[in-house]
């Protein structure tokens, strides 16, 4: 029973933990611009982060070691530091993106300025990175981010047409009204949402956190393998919603307020509060995993002691890290930029920066040496190697897009 | 599995794995390889070497040399600036995935020495011996020392013995190990890999009669034999 509820708790913390300022704000989007046209993106990003995770978790539980630790055990410390500041860049933009997420989140509660709430979200998400427990942060946060399931409630109230939707989606049915270029990059975009570097930096990180063994693989299958693809279907559940009620209005989404709205036009102001606390949760959690994720990739490659389990004197420069970092996102969001701007940047880089730590992690999930008999089996290579492939594509392909549709516009 | 009990390959098993102690805390990384030259011709390591002073110069090129100079600018004072942290090779107990020390981390560092050592031995560091170019008598290349196949000496806890280089030709991809064994999937980097890699061959140390440690060559009486991967200890 005590095990049961283990696996529970833990699909139910990944499906809350899915969804991030990220997934929020391109989802909304490419709802109310594309319909559901893009949502096989979300699906294919989905199955990738499944298939990414699940290697980088083996790799922990089996073999105690996170993803920077083998980046720069298989590029070497020279190409692995570039790898190191490249990745660490994205992830402080995700962070960045995040904390201004929260702030914005709590505008649409007390109509106070985010630029002068972003201060006190800075406090609180250092506190929490400095003072909670690991499982606490984890398992609270995740919990209260399916508040967000509110969006699934609101489609369904919504009553749109099913099978008009179901269409949209399984014919790729693009509106006449935007070019294939700007499809392109919002399917970058949304790929990167889906599959954000940090994700996986975090994940294993809190595989060696948690001190999986051999004997948790199944349950991280679980959580990975059920909880995710919920996530996943939250995400879609809010494209719907903006699709449905946002789309036919050629409302585009510029503000967190704007992906609040179906919520509102569906449930009301309960259903809004619920949805405000999903956002609070949702962009609070990913603050803290992001700014960890940082802190955990400086200190693996550098070998200094880092994670919470241990006190924090003991890790200080991992928490000199996390102090810092904390510092330098609240001043770059005092200074007013946008925190949407930012958050559409931080998914399109990610879609750059992560052929930099999954081809690493994938050859290591075939090093009988880290992994013994655990080596990845035929179908998570041809899942692999399929994923190299797109993942491949989708790095490639960002940067031109963004500078072609001029960030989709 | 310890891959102390058998052969390893310095880089690709050692070089920059994490070191924790007794109880798991993490002390640093393995950032270089002490390498002695012993009278008789012999090669072994005998520590790990970490902290910035190890791991700067493995950075290479320009921009290594730039920092190198920047880390010496910060502490022109220090007489031991250059000196890297040491842990010797008979406090590993064990090495997996990361390498295991028999102590608490508590005062694990201790700084190199920078006195001779006795009998004539010199001390080197492993990252100034990869790479270096390999000949044969004729002075035609072979390529240049990719990896360093290392052993532990029955009853010799304190030095991993010297056995054979890996020698190709510098191109990317060997640190990924497709190169040693053609088993380790997935099926199509494993190709591409080991097609790139595919000059890559293996020298006995007994095969090898010259190493030039200023002129950064090494001289081989016999052609590279195919590549084998380093077979680990029996207690797997």
């Amino acid at each position: 029973m005590k095990k049961f509820f283990a696996v529970a708790l833990g699909i139910l913390t990944a499906i809350g933990g899915f969804v991030d300022i990220g997934d929020l704000v391109t989802n909304a989007q490419v709802g109310s611009r594309f319909g559901l046209s893009l949502g096989w993106v979300v699906a294919v990003g989905v199955l990738g982060i499944c298939v990414f995770a699940e290697m980088s978790g083996r790799i922990a539980a089996v073999s105690g070691r996170a993803t920077f630790d083998l980046v720069r055990e298989r590029l070497g410390p020279r190409m692995g530091l570039l790898n190191l500041a490249a990745s660490m860049a994205v992830t402080l933009l995700t962070f960045i993106a995040e904390v201004g997420g929260v702030a914005l989140a709590l505008q649409l509660v007390s109509s106070v300025s985010e630029v002068l709430i972003v201060p006190f979200v800075a406090v609180l998400v250092w506190l929490v990175l400095w003072r909670a427990k690991f499982s606490v942060l984890e398992n609270v946060l995740g919990l209260l981010g399916l508040a967000l399931v509110v969006y699934a409630v609101a489609l369904w109230k919504l009553a749109p047409d099913w099978s008009h939707l179901a269409h949209q989606w399984v014919t790729v049915q693009k509106p006449a009204d935007e070019g294939w270029n700007t499809w392109a990059y919002y399917a970058v975009a949304l790929f990167g949402a889906a599959m954000t570097p940090y994700e996986v930096f975090f994940f294993s990180s809190g595989g060696v956190e948690e001190r999986w063994t051999v004997e948790d693989l199944s349950v991280m299958r679980a959580n990975v393998f059920i909880g995710f693809p919920l996530g996943g279907l939250l995400s879609l559940a809010i494209a719907g919603c903006t699709a449905v009620v946002l789309g036919p209005l050629e409302i585009s989404v510029d503000t967190l307020g704007q992906v609040g709205l179906p919520v509102a036009v569906a449930l009301g102001k309960i259903g809004l509060a619920v949805a405000l606390l999903g956002f609070v949760a949702a962009t609070l959690g990913a603050a803290c995993e992001t700014g960890l994720s940082v802190g955990y990739s400086l200190a693996q490659y550098f070998g200094w002691q880092w994670g919470k389990y241990v006190r924090p004197d003991r890790a200080a420069r991992f928490h000199v890290v996390l102090g810092l970092v904390t510092v330098l996102a609240a001043a770059v969001l005092v200074t007013g930029v946008d925190p949407i701007l930012v958050t559409e940047l931080s998914v399109v880089f990610s879609a750059v920066a992560l052929p930099l730590t999954y081809l690493p992690i994938l050859v290591v999930a075939n090093d009988p040496d880290y992994l013994g008999r655990h080596v990845n089996g035929r179908l998570a290579n041809t899942l692999g190697v399929v994923y190299l492939g797109v993942i491949g594509v989708a790095a490639a392909a960002a940067i031109p897009l963004l500078v072609w549709t001029r960030m989709g516009a | 599995m310890n891959r102390l009990d058998g052969q390893l390959d310095a880089v690709l098993h050692l070089m920059d794995r994490q070191v924790v102690d007794v109880d798991g805390l993490m002390v640093c990384k393995v950032d270089d390889l002490e390498l002695m030259e012993y009278a008789d011709h012999t090669l072994a390591v005998t520590g790990l070497l970490a902290g910035p002073s190890a791991l700067i110069p493995r950075f290479g090129g320009r921009v290594g040399e730039k920092l190198l100079t920047q880390w010496r600018r910060l502490g022109l004072e220090q007489a031991d600036r250059d000196l890297p942290w040491r842990i010797g090779v008979g406090d590993v107990a064990r090495l997996g995935s990361g390498v295991e020390l028999r102590t608490s981390v508590n005062g694990i560092l201790r700084r190199q020495s920078d006195r001779p050592p006795a009998s004539g031995a010199r001390r080197h560091r492993m990252n100034d011996f990869l790479e270096m170019t390999v000949v044969d008598r004729t002075g035609a290349e072979l390529g240049q020392v990719l990896d360093v196949r290392i052993r532990t000496e029955t009853g010799q806890r304190q030095r991993l013995l010297l056995t054979g280089l890996v020698v190709g030709r510098g191109r990317p991809g060997s640190l990924l190990g497709y190169d040693r064994r053609g088993d380790q999937g997935p099926w199509v980097i494993s190709r591409l890999v080991r097609r790139i890699h595919r000059h890559s061959g293996y020298l006995s140390w007994g095969d090898v009669t010259d190493v030039d440690w200023d002129g950064r060559r090494i001289t081989a009486a016999r052609e590279l034999a195919p590549l084998e991967p380093a077979t680990a200890g029996d207690s797997a």
